[in-house]
């Protein structure tokens, strides 16, 4: 059968049985298995569970739960409250005052949490409520959690850019370095727009809080310097090459250990929770990339990734007409899917015409990473909104609309890294030791 | 039945803390001097046998990620049909994933497979876990489908929704 015409009848027997409500890994397996009896005479029942085991004993993943746990221990200590009470005092000399504490915040906690709604709610069930005590526009509060609770995908550790790496098979530490710059560039665009908008409307602009001597300040800032150390370690570390991946992981874990102990949140329930709920979240992935993997060998039994791969070289499109394409379809997917699924599904096609136009992979995968970010709060299911639904009790359209602005921001910030894509891919190349990068 | 589902989860869980271990004493054994062998392998191999033995309880706990836009927005006695051929479909392939995998180990074990590290380890230990945790959750998943079946709500029903939210994404 013709590739293409093959590829789309995939696609569209997947989605119907995603839209049924099957699980994603078992839609995965199924048409795989389908597929593999279609496409060719190999045994399945040999290749499947071979190719299963080799995608997850592999220890590159094993960075994974580490980083998981990392944030689950984070998320049961009073991080969030130290956040706002060592933040605030300095937020409130920028125009726009304490709905910055909302970005930074939530930029310092993905910096040790990997996920997106975990980010918007442990920072937002915080401050939210303090920002509404105070009259602050709530529109903007809860647009602005909303957003930058989806750079805990972007800034390491991300989960998704494991996923990414293991399923591309790019180097994690690089793409974590990747991840940096543009999430700075997104917190930068995010309190320019909070400045500009309070400049805009200062009738809707709470009175200021009274101002705190310098050194009271600066007292303020020692409750989140535990933290900034751990990220100082674990970022570092895998830049500076001393540590791999997993290695900064374990890190990530023994510093979370300490943080929590020092808070005096470490105990049995504690422990118990955050290792179970890092069990589940890594075995729920960690099935879906099997699943993935065995479906990339049959597509590529197959075929397909080659004959789409020359499809788009015979079209001749230029990288940027390649991104434009991709950048639709995957805010289309990401109308129904979640970033992980979007990703695993897709990576085994989309990698060979990636790479046919010369388009550098460490980038593509921050590229992704900004389109699932932006499908986060996107409705139907952006989870974030549900996220922020659930802590304010407001509608969904509502938070919706809050954050509409944000949204066109990110658009803009992706606009940013396709014209400049260093802005992606400066920080890995100056990355020590290129020899520990995996 | 349950007790077997949470105890696969509470070996899960102990595979991770190992992951963690492991890395942690590679970690100090390279500062002091020490090579520790194969320590990565192995942390591979306790990966893999957290994610097949924590298949079943995930299941339960409604962690397994799926689209939930139909079921959430049609009638019940609609979304029970489709709980029923989500859940059969599921059982079917786990049937299958564990028929696959048991006969996988199995040649590991009569081909005397092993480890290409430095510790040359029978290739069916590692591997057993996976066949283990796929025979649990297929269990599960019959369990889950007769439930349904004879009319009760599956048992993830609830917990879907919250953890959904906050640990997935």
């Amino acid at each position: 059968m013709d590739p293409l015409l093959s590829s789309a009848v995939i696609a569209v027997v997947m989605l119907a049985l995603l839209a049924t409500g099957l699980w994603v890994a078992a839609s995965l397996m199924l048409v795989a298995i389908v597929s593999m009896f279609m496409f060719s005479n190999a045994a399945v029942h040999l290749v499947l569970p071979s190719t299963i085991w080799g995608s997850v004993s592999g220890w590159t993943l094993t960075a994974l739960p580490l980083f998981i746990w990392m944030g689950e221990i984070l998320f049961r200590t009073r991080l969030a409250s130290d956040l706002f009470n060592g933040l605030s005092p300095w937020m409130n000399l920028l125009p726009g005052r304490l709905v910055h504490v909302n970005v930074v915040g939530c930029g310092i906690f993905s910096a040790v949490s990997g996920s997106s709604a975990a980010t918007a709610a442990t920072v937002g069930r915080m401050s939210l409520p303090e920002l509404e005590r105070r009259g602050y526009d709530s529109r903007l509060s809860i647009g602005s959690i909303a957003a930058s609770g989806t750079l805990g995908l972007l800034i390491p550790p991300s989960i998704i850019l494991i996923v990414y790496g293991v399923s591309a098979n790019v180097s994690i530490a690089r793409l974590f370095l990747a991840g940096v710059m543009p999430g700075l560039m997104l917190i930068g665009l995010f309190m320019a727009y909070i400045m500009v908008w309070s400049w805009f409307n200062k009738s809707k602009m709470p009175p200021p809080e009274p101002p705190m001597p310098l050194w009271e300040r600066v007292k303020c800032l020692r409750l989140i310097l535990p933290v900034i150390g751990l990220i100082i370690a674990v970022i570092g570390s895998i830049y500076g090459g001393f540590a791999t991946a997993t290695e900064a992981a374990t890190l990530g874990v023994v510093g979370s250990f300490v943080i929590a102990a020092l808070s005096g949140s470490l105990n049995w329930e504690n422990f118990k929770g955050s290792l179970i709920g890092a069990t589940k979240t890594s075995c729920m992935i960690g099935f879906i990339i099997a699943a993935a993997a065995f479906l990339s060998v049959v597509m590529g039994y197959a075929g397909i990734p080659r004959g789409l791969a020359t499809w788009i070289g015979e079209m001749n499109l230029t990288a940027y007409e390649l991104i434009f394409a991709l950048l639709v379809l995957y805010l289309i997917l990401g109308c129904f899917l979640d970033g992980i699924s979007m990703i695993v599904l897709t990576t085994a096609v989309i990698m060979p015409m990636v790479e046919t136009v010369g388009i550098d992979l460490i980038w593509f995968g921050i590229f992704i990473v900004l389109v699932v970010e932006m499908a986060q709060i996107t409705p139907p299911v952006g989870f974030n909104l549900f996220v922020l639904q659930g802590l304010t009790g407001k509608s969904i359209l509502y938070v919706a609309k809050a954050v509409v602005p944000f949204f066109i921001l990110m658009c803009v910030g992706t606009l940013l890294i396709t014209v400049f894509p260093q802005i992606a891919t400066w920080l890995p190349e100056t990355m020590f030791s290129p020899a520990a990068s995996r | 039945m349950r007790l077997i589902y949470q105890g696969g989860a509470v070996l899960a869980a102990i595979c991770l803390v190992l992951i963690a271990l492991l890395t942690l004493i590679q970690v100090v054994g390279r500062a002091i001097g020490l090579m520790i062998i194969d320590a990565g392998e192995i942390a591979g191999y306790a990966m893999a046998a957290s994610i097949f033995l924590a298949l079943a309880y995930t299941l339960r706990e409604g962690g397994h990620i799926r689209v939930g836009l139909l079921l959430s927005h049609v009638k019940p006695k609609f979304r029970r049909g489709l709980e029923i051929w989500c859940l059969g479909v599921f059982s079917l392939l786990a049937v299958f994933l564990a028929y696959s995998c048991i006969s996988f180990v199995h040649d590991s074990y009569t081909f005397a497979d092993v480890s290409t590290g430095m510790l040359v380890i029978p290739l069916w230990i590692p591997q057993f876990p996976m066949a283990l945790g796929m025979v649990l959750l297929a269990l599960a998943l019959i369990q889950e489908t007769v439930r349904v079946i004879q009319g009760n709500p599956p048992v993830y029903e609830t917990k879907e929704t919250q953890s959904f939210s906050i640990e997935q994404n």
